[in-house]
């Protein structure tokens, strides 16, 4: 049997389907795509786990079309996601879980509440409280942190993490300046993400211009591109 | 912190010095080349830059008896050097348009070496249309208008329109920066508070962009162990009115000096002879004794300013 016909890796074509899902997520918020469907993201490739893999690695991100594009819901968009915390539990409850994978976890439980409308949701997560950076935390190491959590950068969530970026704006922005002086667009897309909810960035930084340029950096990568989608919709938001 | 600072502020200018003083010999122009052939990179840069160093230690005064003692050999020997001045006057007559003579005489005039022949031919040159109209980017004309108000004579251009031509000046996105315009920005800075003489001289604006952005930079490069624009960065930081003295990267900046006091340009360890170093690290050595001796004075200021307690300081 020759190499070529071997399956790929799993981390290939996971890969390979967290960058088809975020694609299509850019397309439902830059026009292109008005039937933006979760559902239609399972079942089109041969590997199905691969694609619920790309649900959970993207979590509340693969709906954020829904949330703040408005485009709407269906039963089927949000069902999808009881597969995908079957086939991918949450490992929250356990001691050595990072705080960045509980407050993603809990984020995307409470928005799939939200959206469904099925009860209260539930109380922020106490260990996240006590195991994230605080405000003594030095900006460099709180702005990798925020952008790790970049996916709960959406208007309207009051959480210490949301009252946390409001407080130090300030660092965000030097985090975001920091990551692309590094060469590291991605982590400057999610910063810019964050910054695009506050009303006080520094105007130097240049948001909008920074996040146009990281859009041109970052062409073949749809999940900078994702974050820089969802950014420029909220800082539109913001100035209407 | 601060004391902490203070030593390590001294320790860094003092050897950066000392290897600066055991390498005089190659500061000097060659005798044998004539006006004319002088290349300014070649010849008169690093001498210009060797006597920045000890001008500075030179005003700055006490900042530590070593110094003291090694600054003024120094400008006395790049002075002799320069023929106590005749070989600027030479080289100006020669090359009107050229500004180094300028640029290193103003230097001499910060420790009290004067040269009146060569002061009335920068008067006459200053009073050219060419003079005003000078093909050189913003802020090497803000090192003219400054060297021009060292020396007593009419600076060339209003610096407020040259700032708002420089990078720094137009509070450009931080994140819009290479290696040369963080030199430039630097320059700016240098230029326009006299290395750290006038810190008041700086811009309001232009303070509370750079407290807000000078960490970043800091951060990135000291991560990219450019020492030799991490020098630079900690003394744009000293020329602000109110210094923030960033420990964490003057600790990492001691670290990366040789024990005989030269700086490495980056990461690469710089050859051991002192001839061989000489080309490629002297900026960085020069850049290392400035800094160290403004991180002293600077810091001996904000000290005495804060708790006036002159006695408690020196000891």
């Amino acid at each position: 049997m020759s190499r070529l016909d071997a399956d790929p890796p799993p981390r290939l074509s996971y890969t390979t389907a967290v960058d088809a899902l975020a694609a299509s997520v850019v397309r439902a918020f830059r026009g292109a795509d008005d039937t933006y469907r979760i559902s239609d993201h399972v079942g089109l490739l041969p590997d199905r786990r691969a694609e619920l893999a790309a649900l959970r690695v993207l979590g509340v991100d693969a709906l954020t079309p829904f949330l703040v594009r408005n485009r709407p819901v269906l039963a089927d968009d949000l069902a999808v996601f009881d597969e995908v915390v079957t086939v991918f539990p949450s490992d929250s409850t356990r001691v050595t879980t990072s705080v960045v994978r509980r407050l993603r976890h809990w984020f995307l439980e409470e928005v799939l509440t939200e959206l469904t409308g099925a009860g209260k949701g539930t109380a922020y997560p106490r260990s996240a409280d006590e195991l994230a950076p605080n405000d003594g935390t030095p900006w460099q190491p709180w702005s990798v942190f925020m952008a790790q959590v970049s996916t709960m950068a959406l208007p309207g969530w009051v959480t210490p993490v949301h009252l946390a970026a409001s407080r130090r704006t300030e660092d965000l922005a030097r985090g975001a300046a920091r990551a692309l002086l590094r060469g590291d667009p991605y982590t400057a897309a999610r910063l810019a993400r964050w910054l695009a909810l506050q009303p006080d960035v520094p105007p130097e930084l240049g948001l909008a211009g920074l996040l146009e340029h990281v859009d041109l950096l970052a062409a073949r990568d749809p999940r900078t591109q994702l974050e820089v989608a969802v950014a420029q919709h909220l800082l539109e938001v913001g100035r209407s | 912190m601060r004391d902490a600072l203070l030593s390590i502020g001294h320790h860094v200018g003092t050897s950066a010095l000392e290897w600066l003083d055991g390498a005089a010999h190659l500061f000097a122009f060659p005798p044998d080349v004539p006006v004319l052939d002088v290349n300014t990179n070649r010849h008169v840069k690093p001498l210009a830059e060797f006597a920045l160093a000890g001008s500075i230690a030179v005003r700055e005064g006490a900042t530590g008896s070593r110094q003291a003692q090694i600054s003024p050999v120094l400008m006395d020997y790049a002075w002799n050097a320069l023929g106590n001045g005749s070989f600027l006057h030479e080289l100006q007559l020669a090359m009107p348009v050229e500004t180094y003579p300028m640029e290193i005489y103003a230097m001499f005039t910060r420790a009290g070496y004067r040269h009146p022949e060569l002061e009335v031919l920068l008067a006459h040159l200053g009073r050219l249309r060419a003079a005003h109209a000078r093909e050189l980017l913003p802020n090497r004309q803000l090192a003219l208008t400054n060297s021009a108000r060292l020396i007593g004579l009419e600076p060339h251009a209003d610096e407020a329109e040259l700032v708002a031509r420089t990078w720094l000046g137009n509070a450009s996105e931080p994140w819009a920066l290479d290696f040369a315009t963080a030199y430039a920005m630097t320059h700016t800075v240098f230029h326009l508070s006299d290395w750290a003489g006038q810190p008041e001289r700086l811009p309001r604006r232009m303070v509370d962009y750079l407290r807000r952005w000078l960490p970043v930079w800091l951060d990135v490069y000291r991560e990219a162990q450019q020492w030799d624009l991490v020098g630079e960065l900690l003394m744009v930081d000293l020329c602000l009115p109110d210094p923030e003295f960033p420990a964490d990267t003057w600790i990492a900046y001691a670290t990366a000096q040789n024990e005989d006091g030269l700086m490495p340009f980056g990461s690469e360890a710089p050859p051991e002879d002192t001839e061989d170093a000489f080309r490629n690290y002297y900026h960085p050595t020069v850049v290392a004794a400035v800094a160290g001796t403004l991180l002293v004075s600077r810091g001996i200021a904000t000290l005495t300013g804060a708790t006036d307690t002159r006695e408690t300081v020196g000891g």
